[in-house]
């Protein structure tokens, strides 16, 4: 599998509370990685983290404790401090993998030193661009780049939607320019269940972006991420196993992994249930990996189906889909929309196949047009 | 008309020939229930789906497709007054029945055997439904024999 990734982004809380399985993955794998170092802490309002075992312990890292206040960082008193904050968050992801034994040295294993790829500018959700919040990250990141050293900084950019509006974005990005590259989230973008039109949108912010022609790392995004990768719009996308192509952080996640099939044809995830009917309707869908040969997807109820071969298959999916050229993507799409079209399925399973035809005259205007 | 006031009047259409079971729930992780479920009295019984819709036909359409895979035979039953509205082309194409439902219920077009069943999953739903079957006979047996005079044996469970 080590050859189906790139590489690997662990959130600071992740690395506080299973340290040394974190820094066994990093030791183990040998591949580039980097620290999201404020991914649980971006509202400023923590109530739904501070109960968390590892909350403490980032407290602890940032020097947070003196602007908490009723589970709220305060802004006022964070900006009288931000010299100090900004120095605890970088030094953080310098050093926290690298000093860490991984309980390795337990069984005389010793370990090189890792250093993050690139360091990430602690940051917080930026509902607009004229807000307290917008200019407090501007200012954490001039003070980020001030003491980067011989590090690559990247800003980071966590927007809300409405920020992808034309006006809005050429501010936001000329603003954020003076960094080392780029991290975008945009807050709850589901690429497979936006419209037209916020797609279009979303291919622009990108293309204004990559015209500063610096890296660009999308923090959550999917085939449609990749795709624009192969328009040379970004470089990275990053996205949780299963479950992580878009992220909302006004919602908080609870339950368990929850098991969905990834189908490579129609690129998107879904509930194993659908996920073998429509195989069952249109066999063009089934993959013929080696994991979905095991799992046989079609003939296994849901309970017996390993997860681990439904991340697995998906990375591989993921890496098989890096691997095309966009003509190759728009010719599949085309393809398989004629024959879900033929085969009247649009309706019946609308809500995992809308994206098709959105996707495909997307990316075809903006080829045409480039 | 309320949905579930449907029910009893479509389940009057199964209840000679089958046992019948209102909202039954799936046992996978689908999350999925059918409206009615009716297993038929004989010994290679086929399995029945109705689902059940006031006016949504369309809703209804895309339940009992996805019920094709679980089930021998499928059908839809809709408010009479609202099955004008109602594409009957796509319905038969499917194979999917109509019911329509006012002051009875009548088949206004049959169900055709399912050509997409997953026999993993009929068989799932058979082996559940005759478990609900005997456990609902081993109550009876021990308490009263109201077996015999039931209308429904979905009202006994």
């Amino acid at each position: 599998m080590r050859s189906y990734y790139d590489g690997i982004v662990l959130e600071a809380h992740i690395v506080e509370q299973y340290t040394n399985f974190a820094v066994s993955v990093v030791s183990t794998i040998n591949k580039p990685f980097f620290i999201d170092p404020t991914v649980k802490l971006v509202l400023l309002n923590l109530n739904t983290v501070v109960k968390k075992e590892w909350f403490l312990r980032l407290v602890e890292a940032y020097n947070l404790s003196e602007y908490l206040q009723n589970e709220t960082v305060m802004i006022d008193e964070l900006r009288k401090s931000l010299d100090e904050f900004v120095k605890s968050v970088i030094e953080y992801q310098r050093s926290r993998i690298a000093q860490s034994s991984g309980g390795l040295e337990l069984f005389g294993i010793s370990r090189t030193s890792s250093q993050p790829e690139i360091i990430l500018q602690p940051y917080f959700v930026i509902d607009d661009i004229d807000s307290e919040i917008y200019e407090l990250n501007l200012e954490i990141l001039d003070k980020a780049l001030a003491v980067k050293g011989n590090d690559k900084l990247y800003a980071v950019m966590a927007v809300d939607k409405h920020l992808l509006s034309p006006h809005k974005c050429s501010k936001l990005i000329s603003d954020f320019a003076k960094a080392d590259g780029f991290c975008v989230w945009v807050v709850d973008f589901r690429e497979n269940d936006e419209d037209e039109r916020s797609l279009k949108r979303y291919i622009e912010f990108f293309k204004e972006l990559s015209e500063i022609k610096k890296p660009i790392v999308n923090m959550y995004g999917g085939a449609f991420s990749i795709f624009l990768g192969k328009l040379g719009l970004l470089n990275r996308v990053v996205q949780g196993l299963g479950y992580g192509e878009h992220r909302n952080p006004y919602v908080t996640a609870t339950g368990s992994y929850p098991k969905r099939y990834y189908i490579p044809k129609i690129y998107r995830m879904v509930p194993i249930s659908d996920a073998q009917e429509l195989i069952r309707e249109v066999p063009e869908l089934e993959c013929k990996c080696k994991f979905c040969k095991e799992m046989n997807i079609l003939n296994t109820s849901e309970s017996n189906i390993k997860t681990d071969y439904l991340k697995m298959h998906y990375i591989m999916s993921r890496w098989n889909e890096k691997q095309m050229t966009i003509d190759d993507v728009l010719r599949n799409l085309n393809e398989i929309i004629e024959v879900l079209d033929e085969r009247d399925l649009f309706d019946i399973y609308w809500e995992f196949l809308h994206h098709l035809k959105i996707w495909y005259n997307v990316l075809q205007d903006f080829v045409s047009f480039h | 008309m309320k949905e579930s006031k449907m029910y009893s009047k479509v389940s009057k259409l199964f209840e000679d020939d089958c046992y019948v079971f209102y909202n039954y729930i799936i046992p996978d992780n689908s999350r999925r229930e059918i409206d009615l479920i009716c297993l038929e009295k004989c010994v290679c019984p086929e399995i029945i789906a109705v689902e059940v819709k006031v006016k949504d036909w369309k809703g209804a359409l895309r339940q009992s497709f996805k019920r094709l895979f679980y089930v021998d035979r499928c059908y839809m039953a809709i408010l009479a007054n609202y099955v004008k509205n109602i594409n009957l082309n796509k319905v038969s194409r499917y194979g999917i029945g109509l019911i329509a439902v006012d002051g009875y219920a009548e088949i206004v077009i049959e169900a055709r055997k399912s050509d997409k069943i997953l026999s993993w999953r009929r068989e799932m739903l058979l082996n559940d439904l005759i478990t609900k079957i005997n456990r609902g006979r081993d109550i009876l047996q021990s308490s009263t024999n109201r077996w015999e005079a039931s209308e429904s044996f979905e009202e006994l469970l």
